[in-house]
């Protein structure tokens, strides 16, 4: 009897946990989510962009092409930052760091470090890219 | 109910306004643990990651929140459990955990599944702290679930275990909320800063409480061993008398946690049910077979030594049926250590109603409490039937384990009317519920208590 309604309960939270989770996600998002259309095929000087986006943690916070994390896309971003303003964020650095959160400013410092060549390569791909959808 | 009978503080309400209170409990477990959820609807939120990474995000929240919930299910709250008895709440709190770390678990596989690129590396050097904050959550909520499922499989010491399971849990828990709190994307929003800190720091506290508070308040009430005597079936009987003034009150049939010649606050302590009269405030008597690692040692205890007794616990006595006309009570081996208290508290009492006891026990010899269980048939409107599975020549009473054809036609006259209590082996509760079941007994009259708790 006190089994039987314990389970119960367990069953239930876990429907009404699910069921709560799958509410909000299409309520806050009334259209239904799409892996945006992969951006066109960097060219060949940024496929090492491509990788060092991935290896270099950028997808722990952005997406290019829906790979990564979605809440900050950065398809398009060429269109609204030259390439000045894009090394900028990326290293928290000048006009920035001003917009950023300490403890971000902070996970950017190490980007700072990035030799010259890696990131110009960095660049490179957000141009590609992250140009293809502004 | 006789009314010279003391009155422990909880659970004395039985009938409709137990019902009543424990669907407000389960309401209020339910709120609390779906809080989380609720206050991702609640809005206005920063715009949608799209569908699937805020359902996956919303698992996590969900997960949090259940296990969250946890600490306050173990804290042993008395007026919270009361109504369904704390057997039954750690029961609970080993699927409801399974639950929490399920929705956890779906929270990192889902994103795994659908943005592999946004988890990156593993290396706790190079992956940022949050996440690697949630990895290590996630590997000590797993490494909870397998050595509490599997505890006696791993062969962990039964204390061991507790004190890593709770680190582990509180650890796990801290983990987690840092993490939630270092994204901060929808926690940090409008409201929701202050709100989402007060409900981390909730479980924190409570998680305190358990350590701290609750042990503290148990060494203000200390007792004293008075003596170890043996009894049939390997078993012993303590007995522990308090420093000062009367013994804890308590139901015949609940049980509580001692602590036995250690402080509360090394959570060295075992649930045992009490086994003496709740008439008798003068000493606790508790049995107890030599089972595990602990009661093995329980020979060596010296009189004199200080023990204390988180306790009463449970909802196993007849005394949440007042109005019942007759009590049947099936137990095997130590299992009869609860129903002796409640048949020695009945007989101090004068009941007079009548009592149907079948116990099982390997040989005549081991049986516990043979000699004053003939002497209680004379205080009490008392039946004992033995069953024995190694009967002595010439023994013409049941053989065997309590299988149906030993039970049923033994309760028939009975079926109908009366309330069973069950207490033994696992197997045999299954089994006797099954008979009960079969018998046309109703679920509401049979009573059982779990004691194995991991």
């Amino acid at each position: 009897m006190r089994e039987r309604l314990a389970l119960l309960l367990c069953g239930l939270t876990l429907v009404l946990a699910t069921g709560l989770a799958w509410l909000f996600a299409v309520r806050h998002n009334p259209r239904p989510s799409h892996r945006a259309p992969p951006a066109v095929s960097p060219p060949a000087q940024s496929v090492t962009g491509a990788r060092l986006f991935l290896e270099q943690g950028c997808a722990n916070c952005h997406a290019i092409g829906g790979a990564g994390n979605p809440r900050y896309p950065l398809d398009g971003v060429a269109a609204r930052r030259d390439r000045a303003e894009l090394e900028a964020w990326i290293g928290g650095t000048g006009v920035a760091a001003g917009q950023l959160a300490g403890s971000v400013v902070r996970r950017k410092e190490r980007y700072r470090e990035l030799p010259a060549e890696d990131m110009a390569a960095l660049l490179d791909y957000l141009q590609a890219a992250g140009g293809g959808r502004p | 109910m006789n009314t010279a009978t003391p009155s422990p503080r909880a659970d004395r309400v039985p009938g409709s306004s137990r019902v009543g209170r424990a669907a407000a409990w389960i309401a209020l477990y339910l709120a609390l643990a779906l809080a989380p959820l609720a206050m991702l609807l609640a809005g206005p939120l920063p715009a949608g990651g799209g569908r699937r990474w805020d359902f996956a995000l919303a698992l996590g929240f969900g997960g949090l929140g259940v296990l969250g919930l946890q600490f306050a299910l173990t804290a042993r709250f008395r007026r919270a459990t009361a109504p369904f008895g704390i057997d039954i709440i750690y029961y609970f709190h080993r699927y409801a955990a399974l639950v929490g770390v399920a929705l956890v678990g779906a929270h990192y596989a889902l994103l795994r599944l659908w943005f592999p690129e946004t988890l990156g590396t593993a290396n706790p050097l190079e992956a940022p702290g949050h996440l690697t904050a949630a990895r290590v959550s996630l590997v000590l909520f797993f490494l909870l679930t397998v050595s509490s499922l599997a505890r006696k499989q791993l062969r962990l010491e039964y204390d061991t275990w507790r004190i890593a399971h709770a680190v582990m849990a509180v650890s796990a828990m801290v983990l987690a909320i840092g993490h939630v709190l270092a994204v901060g994307h929808y926690t940090a929003a409008a409201w929701r800063g202050s709100v989402w800190t007060v409900y981390s720091a909730l479980w924190i506290l409570v998680a305190g409480y358990i350590r701290i508070v609750r042990p503290w308040s148990l060494l203000r009430q200390p007792y004293r061993v008075v003596s170890v005597a043996p009894e049939r079936g390997r078993s012993w009987t303590l007995t522990v008398a308090p420093v000062r003034g009367a013994a804890l009150a308590f139901r015949p049939g609940q049980f509580a946690w001692l602590s036995l010649g250690c402080s509360p606050f090394r959570a060295r302590e075992h649930p045992f049910s009490f086994s003496g009269s709740a008439a008798d405030r003068t000493q606790l008597r508790f049995t107890i077979k030599e089972l595990g690692d602990f009661t093995r040692t329980l020979r060596d205890v010296a009189p004199g030594s200080v023990s204390y007794v988180d306790g009463p616990h449970g909802v196993f006595t007849p005394d949440c049926f007042p109005a019942a006309p007759g009590f049947v009570f099936l137990t095997g081996g130590v299992g009869l250590a609860p129903v002796m208290s409640m048949l020695r508290t009945l007989a101090d009492r004068g009941d007079r109603r009548p009592l149907q006891l079948i116990h099982g026990s390997r040989a005549w010899d081991e049986v516990l409490f043979r000699e004053e269980l003939s002497a209680l048939q004379s205080r009490l409107a008392l039946g004992v039937v033995h069953v024995l599975q190694e009967p002595p020549p010439g023994w013409d009473g049941p053989v065997g384990v309590l299988s149906p054809d030993v039970i049923a036609p033994l309760i028939a006259s009975r079926a109908a009317t009366d309330v069973f209590f069950v207490c033994g082996p696992k197997p045999m509760t299954a089994s006797v519920q099954r008979t009960l079941r079969s018998q046309g007994v109703s679920l509401r009259r049979v009573q059982t208590e779990h004691f194995d708790m991991a």
